[in-house]
């Protein structure tokens, strides 16, 4: 066997520990996890700050609060979530004032349609998400670790500014889960409130009640995505439970938020008329008649990408059993220029809203009222 | 690919009849593994969403299988050489059928969401399992059948052997491109193939047998209702809506679903368009209307047949030419349609069944608008329609004022870094050619551009002002009968300002670290299969991510093998080891840029893939049978080798067709030459250990090349790129033949 020099290797083992080495540095170029400590100490100062719901564990763990999920943390751990992290005993957010992605939207494209219609909403979102959705359409946000967007400090105090800069009467915390956003909310919707600009929540609703009483004492309305109405749909469609949500909904509703509520109708996963019916039902008993329902369409998206989009006549079919069941309003959404897309009064049944997508609204209402036949129409509208 | 070669066929002693049968059965093999292999490219492609990264991962599993099959079958006793040749013929047929319509049962056995896909790397796994039982036997019958040959000939004969079996692998390419593809479905095929497999049987071992024949041969008549049943069976437990209509096209699986009052139509598995789609269509429909307010002539592709399409034609689009690569498609559609959007053929519409690069490429025709709607470019074959070259050929066929509009996957609020890249990549494309143009946001994005200055407007105001200024042409019908409630301002969903200006800014950037897409450098192909592999958190993802991963993983391996052959055989057969690795490594490398540059300039390829495969088998052999009768020298061979992906290199520029069928039987003619060349130089003291190395390392390479190929030399360097890199491998191994055997 030839050697390299009278100490050195045999070139076979030479070959095997140089095999060995350039396996190891091609494993290292693998991104298997980018998360590390030295990205929170780094960024301690803007984005890291002590969450507000959690409790210890035994030795340094802990346990979050926030929501159901209710995630047991070892130290250096995150939660399903991603933002919230075990540092040396204590759970912190990650994400403080980061916001990965701010834009002007029509209040419409939330969809809110009983809430300052025709107003624009300055929506921030940043990393994270308390639940998988495999329809999310932010998912690039939702199911991002939050070192791995692209973000700009956005404080609390310039969150309003920057709201009133382009005109906006309203600052929506938006696209991605606003749960996982908890203190920055909780700061922010403050501020805006105390500079006379409201602030309003696009949820999935998965948060402990204790936490969402919390969160909603300076919001002005909450949308909420009910997702479906079985716990098969929530566990294996979203990670997540429908009781939890429901919890949620009684809870915020009791505080006298206003809350609309969206149904993204998925052909033969949530769109049996049977399950819609038991759905509004329940709206109408344990929350109101008057809480909006949008029945909004499905398109193939994020990991189910591919199922035909929802047919417009089950949209109409679950707009009618909500009728049936009660709902003052139900929309079907997500199809410009549907007729049922418009606002028309439950009690005379005249148009007071017309909508052809979110940005041509012709809005009626005289004072809260409707102006043929002056029943107060429930929603906020000054 | 593999270069399986057998030497020595002087003739001593001959037992004719069944030296005939082992040879039909040779052949029949041949005939059968084309079969199998271009069958499982078609079901596994309708399973995988049908990218090359898969035809690499099928490839490689091939060659792996028939190496595995070849290597686990030890030399035996005369009766059981027999009995394993008699089981593998009777056994490929069955085990077509059974991983053909595995791949149909793999979805019921491991449940997935409906509407979801398997992740990327779930879908590779899968495609190498149902590679490989097939290859398997593909591999496991030649070396007993060499074995019996040998001894009816009294000779070595495994050249005899591979001749006869590469003629029945280019007869069954020939055979499945022509004929078969139209005519015949898998379970039909495995059903003849194993009547023919009983036929040899009896004839070899006893006659009484032929009659079993009979039964597969009967089950070819049933055999449309039997795959009927499976197919419906397996959609139906695993799609949202009921099977209403499918077809095998010689270009992909059409299946037509319907889902309460809609019909949805998906081409090999994936979904293309929902009829009827009026409200999905609305948006689009006006964005056309506002752009261009004459009544011009049009060209139209990737919309479907539905609502746009209609509402076209009623609103009074001069003419409309709409294309639609597969015909059947069409007419698998059609029914439907009709019942949905009753009355609108006429003049003013005209179907073209081609593949409208194709069309453009031959015509001298202008057209006042071309409205080109793709599906996302996962594959070569898509990712034409996203290239630079493809965006100047549609702008040489734009009228003066001409407008063209072309959709691609956009973004909802967040562009991440992959995603950024692709759109990137795309934009930057297009923007070269249409310097003026205007872009919408949204999840659906639209590039809108004009070689005219002044034919777009300056923005959506503008946009919504022309609008206007046409209505009165529409005399209000557009409004009242074509879309309800409609308002122009719904043209601003299209141009939300912060949207746009978050574009701007990401594309700024973007549009300078990442190469634009074009033809010979696939970029956003590639992007496109990365992204879907970040959407899937997949691990595949990690591993194109770290990208250095499969380079060093494959070299590390080949060291550890190049040692063991070093070791066990002496440094003579490494170096022959070295070549022939590095010439399956090229040859699986160069068909593969073969198939890319036929699907570049053809479109759909599916169907051509047997032929390609075909002609090269045919070129194998016969570059084999001559390097066998007229010894050249090996280094002469490789130059020619170098030579001949020098003129595929030309190719990629020229693009002509007999150019290309040409190099493919130029190219693995000496392919096929270098193995008896190699053979002979690096001499045959001991035959068995000579051709299980070089066996081995031709098979090896080939896994290899398939590999790196679609993971690595494609992405990284593009088409041309990949071949100057194959070139470099085949001097490099010349630089080794001739200074290990020829020098001296
Ligand atoms: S907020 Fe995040 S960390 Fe807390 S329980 Fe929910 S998922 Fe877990």
């Amino acid at each position: 066997m030839t050697r390299l020099t009278d100490d050195s290797l045999h070139r076979r083992e030479f070959l095997i520990r140089g095999g060995r080495s350039l396996c190891l540095l091609a494993l290292g170029s693998l991104p298997l996890d980018s998360c590390s400590d030295t990205f929170c100490q780094s960024h301690t100062d803007y984005y890291v700050k002590p969450a507000k719901m959690w409790r210890r564990l035994a030795g340094t763990a802990v346990e979050c609060t926030l929501c159901p999920n209710g995630c047991q943390l070892d130290e250096g751990e995150r939660g399903i979530c991603r933002v919230r992290k075990n540092i040396r005993g204590s759970l912190f957010t990650v994400i403080y004032s980061r916001i990965a992605a701010s834009h002007v939207d029509p209040i419409e494209k939330k969809p809110m349609f009983h809430f300052l219609p025709g107003s624009t909403a300055f929506s921030v979102a940043t990393a994270g998400c308390n639940l998988s959705c495999k329809f999310c359409q932010n998912w690039q946000l939702s199911q991002s670790n939050p070192e791995d967007l692209d973000a700009v400090q956005i404080t609390p105090a310039d969150l309003s500014q920057k709201a009133r800069q382009s005109g906006s009467r309203v600052i929506a915390y938006t696209y991605n889960e606003p749960t996982v956003q908890f203190e920055y909310i909780i700061d922010a919707s403050a501020v805006a409130r105390a500079k006379g600009i409201r602030s309003i929540i696009i949820s999935n609703g998965y948060i402990r009640p204790a936490a969402g009483k919390m969160l909603a004492q300076n919001l002005d309305a909450v949308k909420i995505d009910l997702k479906a109405f079985t716990e098969k749909f929530y566990s294996d469609i979203c990670g997540g439970r429908l009781t939890a949500v429901q919890e949620n909904l009684v809870s915020i509703h009791g505080l006298g938020k206003w809350i609309e509520l969206v149904v993204l109708v998925i052909p033969s996963l949530n769109d049996s008329q049977a399950e819609i019916r038991k759905m509004t039902a329940w709206v109408r008993t344990n929350l109101s008649g008057n809480v909006p329902m949008h029945f909004t369409r499905f398109h193939p998206m994020y990991r189910i990408q591919n199922l035909p989009p929802t047919p417009v006549s089950t949209l109409e079919r679950c707009r009618t059993i909500a009728k049936d069941e009660g709902i003052r309003y139900p929309y079907v959404g997500n199809v410009p220029g549907h007729q049922w897309e418009n606002t028309f009064c439950h009690g005379c049944g005249a148009m007071i809203i017309r909508r052809s997508g979110y940005f041509h609204v012709v809005n009626s209402i005289k004072n809260g009222a409707c102006p043929s036949c002056g029943v107060r129409i429930p929603g906020v509208w000054a | 690919m593999p270069l399986l070669r057998r030497q020595d066929t002087r003739s001593v002693g001959v037992n004719g009849g069944r030296r005939r049968g082992l040879l039909a059965i040779a052949f029949f093999m041949g005939l059968a593994a084309a079969l199998v292999q271009v069958l499982l490219i078609r079901e596994i492609l309708s399973l995988c969403r049908g990218n090359e990264l898969v035809i690499g991962v099928i490839f490689s599993s091939w060659f792996l299988g028939i190496f595995m099959g070849a290597r686990f079958n030890p030399t035996a006793a005369d009766a059981d050489l027999q009995r394993r040749v008699l089981f593998s013929t009777a056994l490929l047929p069955v085990l077509m059928a059974v991983s053909v319509y595995g791949a149909h049962a793999v979805q019921i056995i491991f449940p997935r969401t409906v509407g979801t896909f398997y992740s990327i790397s779930v879908e590779l796994l899968l495609a190498l399992f149902l590679t490989l039982p097939a290859s398997f036997f593909v591999g496991f019958f030649f070396p007993p059948l060499v074995a019996l040959v040998s001894g009816e000939m009294k000779e070595r004969s495994g050249g005899t052997v591979f001749y006869v079996e590469s003629m029945g692998s280019f007869a069954g390419g020939i055979a499945f491109s022509f004929v078969l593809v139209e005519i015949a479905n898998p379970c039909a095929i495995a059903c003849g193939l194993l009547c023919a497999s009983f036929v040899i049987i009896g004839a070899l071992v006893n006659k009484k047998l032929i009659p079993l024949a009979l039964v597969p041969l009967s089950l070819i008549f049933f055999s449309g209702s039997i795959e009927d049943q499976i197919f419906t069976r397996v959609w139906n437990r695993t799609h949202a809506g009921k099977l209403v209509h499918y077809q095998r096209t010689k270009y992909q699986t059409v299946a037509v679903e319907s889902y309460g009052d809609t019909v949805s139509v998906y081409g090999d598995g994936i979904l293309m368009y929902t009829l009827p789609d009026r409200f999905e269509a609305r948006g689009l429909f006006h964005l056309i209307n506002a752009l261009r307010r004459d009544r011009g002539t049009m060209i139209l592709m990737g919309s479907g047949p539905g609502s746009l399409l209609h509402n076209l034609i009623s609103a009074g689009i001069g003419h409309i030419r709409y294309f639609e690569p597969d015909p059947e498609l069409w007419d698998a559609v059609y029914p439907f349609r009709a019942r949905l959007y009753p009355g609108v053929e006429g003049e003013r519409l005209s179907v073209y069944r081609e593949d409208l690069r194709h069309f453009l490429s031959r015509s001298r025709e202008r057209f006042d608008m071309i409205v080109s709607i793709p599906p996302a470019p996962e594959n070569i074959m898509l990712n034409r329609f996203y290239t630079r070259e493809f965006y100047s050929l549609c702008k040489r066929h734009l009228s003066e004022q001409g407008i063209f509009v072309t959709s691609l996957h956009g973004y909802s609020n967040y562009l991440s870094e992959d995603l950024r890249d692709f759109i990137a990549s795309i934009y930057r494309s297009f923007a070269a050619e249409f310097p003026e143009h205007l872009k919408t946001s949204g999840e659906t994005m639209y590039l809108i551009g004009s070689a005219a200055k002044g034919a777009l407007p300056r923005d959506v105001d503008e946009l919504i002002n022309r609008y206007k200024a046409g209505l009165p042409l529409r005399a209000g019908r557009l409004e009242k009968e074509i879309t309800q409630n409609y308002s122009p301002d719904e043209l601003r969903m299209f141009f939300e300002l912060t949207q746009i200006r978050y574009f701007d800014r990401s594309m700024a950037s973007a549009v300078k670290k990442v190469d634009g897409n074009r033809d010979l450098k696939p970029g956003a192909y590639w992007k496109s299969i990365v992204l879907t592999a970040f959407r899937e958190q997949s691990l595949l993802y990690a591993l194109i991510r770290g990208f250095l991963f499969l380079p060093a993983l494959i070299l590390v391996v080949s060291v550890i093998v190049f040692g063991d052959v070093r070791r066990r055989y002496g440094p003579r057969y490494m170096a022959a080891g070295t070549v022939i690795y590095c010439t399956g490594l090229v040859s699986i490398s160069a068909v593969l840029v073969m198939i890319l540059l036929y699907q570049n300039s053809h479109g759909i390829v599916y169907y051509r893939i047997s032929l390609i495969n075909a002609l090269f088998m045919l070129g194998l052999t016969v570059g084999s049978l001559t390097a066998n009768r007229t010894r050249i020298r090996l280094p002469l061979i490789l130059a020619g080798l170098a030579l001949s992906l020098g003129l595929v290199l030309v190719q990629t520029v020229l693009n002509i067709d007999v150019l290309f069928w040409a190099l493919i039987i130029l190219f693995s003619f000496l392919c096929g030459a270098v193995f008896p060349a190699l053979f002979a130089a690096a001499g045959s003291e001991s035959y068995m250990a000579s051709a299980s190395v070089l066996d081995s390392m031709d098979h090896f390479g080939s896994i290899a090349g398939s590999l790196l190929t679609v993971m690595v030399f494609l992405p990284v360097f593009g088409i041309q790129g990949t071949l100057i890199v194959d070139i470099l491998i085949v001097l490099l191994a010349g630089a080794v033949g001739f200074l290990k055997f020829e020098s001296s």
